[in-house]
């Protein structure tokens, strides 16, 4: 009997062993081309945020305002009348949707508003792809349904709380001429004295969720006695000693389950106190975010949109000062540290958050 | 025969598997216990902040939260492992615990006037929170590194009023 010639089961297995070690080898190459190509797209969303921020800045002469009262929404909308008073504010997204080609969901959420409907159903229920990074995990929907946003205004490098004047291009509860309301006015291009080109208008931050907050890179800790005043390190040792703890009486509340998940709402804005994808803090529910950064799931950073509308990837690993240090007032108290007026003590990062700290920031 | 391929395919897997081990900086293990007139302090937050004279390597900041027993682990940012301690150098420590009111349950009918800051306290005196007026001082040595940290509530010499 003649043998037909054949392969072995030994160079059958050795044949898969050299395809498996070229896949390998191959895979993490093509694993990185995918996230370079979200992170285009992702870079395309926050150019594109940054230069409706600026047409709204050349219509407007100011900034969008950042967690304005609904009331002065209202006002805003010539000819409608003065509605009640509600806590909830508006996000600066919400005024740049007409600049991003939404034109609709702006009308339909005031008419919504008006109507006295639910702000997190309607037109907030829409989520604009635009606000969607292609490299997040969680997205959406959002909380109570809203949805989401992987972008979030600067609010400076020193934490404020709502209704003062922050140290970055965006106030909390600002709005656009101070009169009967409660916070400071927005800020107009002229204010941002340390340049356009070096201070960071916009940034990433990872959409939060209340299953996986503590087991995101950059998690959520809670923090009872959190002030403007608390070093960023201090979120690093909760998160060292997973000392987590969650409210349950309010379950809609987590920690973490509003910020990133509710675009129209003022829960979209960051801080740059604190190096970029480093752990975050808020009190109790989300209140009082102040140790806020910028974050991402891109490798080693995260980008920002600068006030001249360019964008620019920060590293984790750039100067952001010493986080043991608690910010001070200037008279070098921990009181009110929020009212620091002198130059960053963030470093470099500290000092591309602020709009006056007067730093000289190198070219990079 | 396929002995020594054997070992060159071996030493092939053990050379790629190296090659995939996480980086960061270089840490040592620092732990420690802070007592406040002998008594442990829980909830405390402990920062080790860098000193550093001239021509010497930085340390790596780092902070630790106390257990109910007083005892810390340090955890060094910028991607070390956390609890896992910080890197060898000098460094002023300083300790800070303290207590808010607890803030109120959201109600997003309220005027946006109701929505108070909430006290802050702090429990261990002022001269261990800052960095320019803390005594506590630690030199982290390669190895595990423990310290007791002995806290006064009255500390000699401290600054009397604000200062």
């Amino acid at each position: 009997m003649k043998r037909r010639p054949a392969f072995t089961l030994v160079e059958l297995l050795a044949t898969i062993a050299i395809i498996a070690l070229l896949v390998g080898l191959l895979l993490p190459a093509v694993q990185s081309a995918r996230e370079a190509a979200r992170r285009a797209s992702c870079a395309n969303n926050i150019k594109q945020l940054g230069l409706a921020v600026l047409g709204y800045e050349s219509s407007n002469g100011f900034l969008p305002p950042q967690g304005a009262p609904w009331e002065f929404c209202s006002r805003a909308n010539e000819g409608l009348a003065t509605l009640d008073v509600r806590y909830a504010e508006v996000s600066y997204l919400l005024w740049l949707m007409p600049y991003v080609e939404q034109q609709a969901i702006y009308d339909r959420g005031f008419a919504q508003e008006l109507a006295g409907g639910v702000l997190w159903n309607g037109a907030f229920a829409e989520q604009p792809v635009i606000l969607l990074c292609a490299s997040e995990i969680n997205q959406g929907p959002g909380f109570r349904g809203a949805g989401c946003t992987n972008y979030r205004c600067n609010r400076g490098d020193v934490a404020a709380p709502p209704g003062r004047r922050s140290r970055g291009p965006f106030n909390e509860g600002s709005v656009r001429d101070g009169s009967g309301m409660w916070g400071p006015a927005p800020v107009q291009s002229a204010h941002i004295r340390d340049g356009l080109s070096s201070t960071v208008m916009l940034g990433e931050s990872m959409i939060c969720t209340p299953a996986t907050y503590d087991t995101l890179p950059a998690g959520v800790g809670k923090l009872g006695a959190i002030d403007p005043s608390t070093a960023p390190a201090t979120c690093w040792a909760l998160v060292a000693g997973n000392q987590y703890s969650v409210p349950l009486s309010q379950p809609d509340f987590l920690p973490g389950s509003m910020w990133g998940r509710s675009w129209y709402d003022t829960y979209t804005s960051f801080y740059t106190n604190a190096a970029p994808n480093t752990p975050r803090c808020v009190r109790d529910y989300d209140w009082a975010a102040y140790i806020n950064p910028v974050s991402s799931y891109h490798p080693r950073g995260a980008m920002v949109a600068m006030c001249d509308g360019s964008v620019r990837f920060v590293t984790n690993e750039i100067d952001a000062g010493d986080p043991t240090q608690p910010q001070v007032n200037n008279a070098g108290s921990t009181a009110n540290a929020w009212s620091y007026t002198g130059a960053s003590i963030r470093g470099v990062w500290g000092a591309m958050g602020s709009i006056r700290g007067r730093e000289v920031v190198g070219a990079e | 025969m396929s002995g020594r391929r054997r070992a060159l395919a071996a030493c092939l897997l053990a050379t790629l598997i190296c090659g995939c081990g996480r980086r960061g900086p270089r840490v040592e293990m620092v732990e420690g216990v802070v007592v406040l007139d002998g008594k442990p302090v829980e909830a405390a937050t402990v920062f080790f902040s860098p000193v550093t004279p001239a021509g010497e390597a930085a340390g790596l900041p780092a902070a630790g939260r106390t257990g109910p027993d007083g005892s810390f682990r340090l955890n060094a940012g910028s991607g070390a492992t956390p609890g896992a301690g910080t890197a060898v150098g000098d460094y002023v420590v300083t300790v800070i615990k303290q207590q808010s009111r607890p803030a109120p349950p959201p109600d997003l009918n309220a005027p946006p006037t109701a929505l108070p800051e909430p006290e802050i306290r702090d429990l261990l005196p002022a001269v261990y929170k800052l960095a320019t007026t803390s005594p506590l001082r630690a030199t982290v040595k390669p190895g595990t590194n423990t310290y007791r940290f002995e806290l006064d509530s009255k500390p000699r010499g401290s600054p009397k009023g604000d200062r």
